[in-house]
């Protein structure tokens, strides 16, 4: 993998790609259950930034994800930054040792009910792809 | 003595209220109950027969642990699996059967679903309360009412919506 290491800024065009690592975040219709959206107990949503990897190096991070936190990867839902903005979230680039291109979705509201809308919405605007 | 209960009997009153202390009342009550239950577990008017509650158990089943997810989700714990059951119950007959899901906060959700643009999910939590958010088209309904038994208005008349055509 000889990706260039991603910017620190993110652009509003920017791909992100959550990993779907349960069967049951996924309809039949092949649409995205806000489940996979919401937020963990720390208030951050975990995503890739797509910058600059092709799409085998992009399944080759899921892959390692889902390895390490023994899950089968079932594919990935790719987000516009812009339609996550939109919710009046933020993208911060958190970079590992293990995924140069790992961000977190931060500025969750506190309440329950309005993290629900938000994660629907994202859903809404998501678009799934199967892992071959 | 034999009281016949057809299907539209019990689905037009429901459970026979135990108004009446006699014989016969709470002989009526409680063929009233067992005709409900009947239905209830049936494929086409209650939530056993289509599996729901099975979905539930496995999926509560599979997030017992913390960090279920991987990234620190809190375990589902018992009271909201056993909420989760009453307020199934609790759903009236002819309503869809909804899909079921756990969040990282550990609550069990239950998914009412339409379009991506067209759905309501119901968070439960240990204590009752119900967290609800629901895309109807360009409208959004959210908030939070408590579950005492009987599937509050609010959460009812929008289960409704996203069935509507």
């Amino acid at each position: 993998m000889t990706a260039p290491d991603p910017p620190p800024a993110i652009t509003d065009d920017e791909l992100l790609a959550r990993f779907m690592l349960f069967s049951r975040w996924i309809r039949e219709d092949r649409t995205l259950r806000p489940d996979g959206f919401m937020p963990s107990p720390n208030s951050e949503l975990s995503v890739t930034r797509q910058f600059g990897l092709s799409e085998v190096a992009l399944w080759q991070i899921g892959q390692a994800v889902a390895d390490a936190l023994q899950k089968i990867l079932y594919g990935r839902a790719d987000l516009k930054t812009a339609d996550v903005r939109r919710q009046r979230l933020q993208v911060d680039a958190a970079p590992l040792s293990e995924n140069l291109n790992h961000a977190n979705i931060t500025g969750w509201p506190p309440d329950k009910p309005s993290q629900k809308i938000i994660a629907q919405e994202l859903a809404a605007s998501a678009t799934f792809v199967a892992r071959e | 003595m034999i009281i016949e209960m057809t299907a539209s009997t019990v689905l037009s009153f429901g459970a026979v209220p135990t108004y009446g202390a006699s014989e016969t009342a709470q002989f009526v009550a409680e063929q009233a109950e067992q005709g409900r239950r009947q239905l209830h577990a049936s494929f086409f008017f209650g939530m056993d027969g289509r599996g729901v509650l099975e979905e539930l158990y496995s999926v509560t089943k599979g997030c017992l642990v913390a960090d279920w997810d991987g990234y620190g989700a809190a375990p589902v714990r018992a009271e909201a699996f056993a909420q989760a059951c009453r307020f199934l119950k609790a759903l009236p007959f002819g309503v869809q059967a909804p899909s079921v899901g756990a969040e990282p906060d550990g609550q069990l959700t239950l998914e009412w679903y339409r379009s991506p643009r067209r759905l309501l999910s119901v968070s439960i939590t240990p204590d009752g309360d119900l967290h609800y958010a629901a895309l109807l088209g360009p409208n959004k309904a959210y908030g939070t009412e408590a579950f005492y038994g009987e599937v509050p208005r609010p959460i009812l008349d929008l289960i409704h919506r996203v069935q509507a055509a």
